[in-house]
């Protein structure tokens, strides 16, 4: 049996773009939630706060890498200046 | 006085007229469980300070519990980032209040989705039909201001107005609604992407989702009706059973390999049944249904127990009898747990049982209904459930 409770697609989760962080319904009444950041590292496993159940994000890596490109691209051009 | 809902409701006044007791146990993350403190509780302790109120019918939605009394007002307390409660503001409320916004009207039905909830209001001239909380999927029905919530309560239109419009019934998935009018036809709005609306756009994709209340296209006049978190369905006059939407965990009655959702309405066979559909009601990603011999069925979702009965795998899309129950009177499901009362008043509880949602005193996992040592010389008039947590309704001792 899986580890996981569910595995969710990204666009399923609910964005809040104070905390940024992605949130989905945990069966419990809390929330599951994976931040920006640990979606940038690579990260996948949404845990809830109050209970032990997890579930897996389904979500395209490069679609989280875009932040990481522009920084490099603008630190290359500052070196370049 | 109109009793409180359609759902069969067996709660009642005491003959002494004193007033019904309510426990409660499981998950209170949010002070769902109205104890003044977010602590969970494993086994049944009672709601104190509820004076002279007397609650006939709780129910709740994620985080959050809706309450009606026996003058059909509606208290709440729990989740309110949302605005669930109604309350204009966004706090938590650990204590059941009542609401101001809706205090002269008279409550006889309220449902509660993940964040957000629906009541209705019978009137003279017709029943008005409130909704408030997250509008993120257009699950309210109506424009809000903000765009994504309302704290306030505000009324749906249903197609073809307001007037002398009669509820028979109101039901919520995570992100969707469905009503019942008295005249048997059925209508939808909210999240659609899992095509748990059940009807289709011009373009013959299923909407992603929709505030207007649309009317579900179904073959013959309904009597009832639920929903699951991405699912629907509903009971024909002839009894006749129809499902839409996902079916993820075979919910749809249908093999998981075979079919992943319907965006239109299937019938499903209800021949199993041996007798009628007294009632049907659902968790997130299962369903029961009590016949008229007192008999409880399920299928879905069931690796903490849901099924009540021995499975193979996560999930089994045969409806299947839970033999070792009978004589049910009353049945209600929590996100991955149930509910039950017997003929002879006992409560009992089955599935996710991690925050004591079962109210057994542990948080093992419970694949045989049964009933809470807590519950032993209990007579329980009536249960309601919130996603993971659970109330009893019972006669003060």
């Amino acid at each position: 049996m899986s580890i996981y409770h569910d595995e969710i697609e990204i666009e399923d989760m609910e964005y809040d773009e104070e905390t940024e962080t992605y949130y989905y319904p945990c069966p419990c009444g809390d929330k599951f939630e994976i931040s920006k950041e640990e979606l940038e590292d690579g990260e996948d496993v949404a845990k809830c706060p109050s209970c032990s159940l997890l579930i897996k994000v389904i979500y395209d890596p490069e679609d989280f890498a875009g932040d990481e490109e522009t920084v490099t691209v603008t630190k290359s051009e500052l070196a370049l200046a | 006085m109109k009793m409180t809902t359609t759902k069969d409701s067996c709660a009642s006044k005491t003959p002494t007229d004193q007033p019904n007791k309510i426990l409660c146990w499981g998950a209170n993350s949010y002070g769902q469980l109205s104890q003044g403190n977010k602590d969970d509780q494993l086994e049944p302790i009672p709601i104190a300070d509820l004076q002279d109120t007397n609650i006939l019918y709780i129910t709740g939605g994620g985080g959050h519990s809706l309450a009606i009394t026996d003058e059909n007002k509606l208290l709440v307390c729990g989740s309110n980032s949302r605005g669930q409660l109604g309350l204009g503001h966004t706090e938590d409320v650990t204590v059941l209040t009542s609401l101001p916004e809706l205090h002269n009207k008279l409550i006889n039905q309220v449902v509660g989705g993940w964040d957000f909830t629906l009541a209705v209001a019978g009137q003279p001239q017709g029943d008005v039909l409130y909704s408030w909380g997250s509008n993120s999927f257009n699950q309210l029905g109506r424009s809000s201001h903000p765009n994504n919530f309302s704290p306030i309560p505000g009324i749906i239109s249903l197609p073809g107005g307001t007037k002398n419009v009669k509820i028979k019934h109101i039901t919520a998935g995570l992100r969707h609604c469905m009503v019942l009018t008295e005249q048997g036809c059925v209508f939808t709005w909210g999240h659609g992407k899992k095509g748990q609306l059940g009807y289709l756009l011009p373009d013959k994709s299923a909407p992603k989702s929709a505030q207007q209340p649309t009317k579900v296209e179904l073959p013959e006049p309904i009597i009832k009706i639920f929903c699951g978190s991405y699912y629907s369905g509903a009971v024909s006059e002839q009894g006749n059973l129809y499902v839409w939407g996902c079916n993820k965990y075979g919910q749809l009655a249908h093999d998981v390999t075979t079919l992943t959702s319907s965006s239109l309405p299937i019938q499903i066979s209800s021949h199993i049944f041996k007798t009628g559909i007294k009632q049907i009601t659902s968790g997130w990603t299962h369903i029961l249904v009590l016949t008229d011999d007192g008999n409880v069925y399920s299928w879905g979702r069931g690796d903490y127990g849901q099924l009540g009965r021995k499975i193979n795998g996560i999930c089994d899309f045969t409806p299947s009898r839970i033999e070792n129950i009978q004589q049910i009177k009353y049945i209600t499901c929590g996100s991955e747990h149930n509910l039950a009362i017997d003929s002879s008043g006992h409560l009992l509880s089955w599935g996710w049982n991690e925050h004591g949602i079962c109210g057994t005193g542990d948080e093992l996992n419970v694949y045989k209904p049964s009933v809470p040592n807590k519950l032993i010389d209990i007579n329980v008039r009536h249960i309601g459930c919130g996603a993971g947590h659970s109330f009893g309704v019972v006669e003060e001792t």
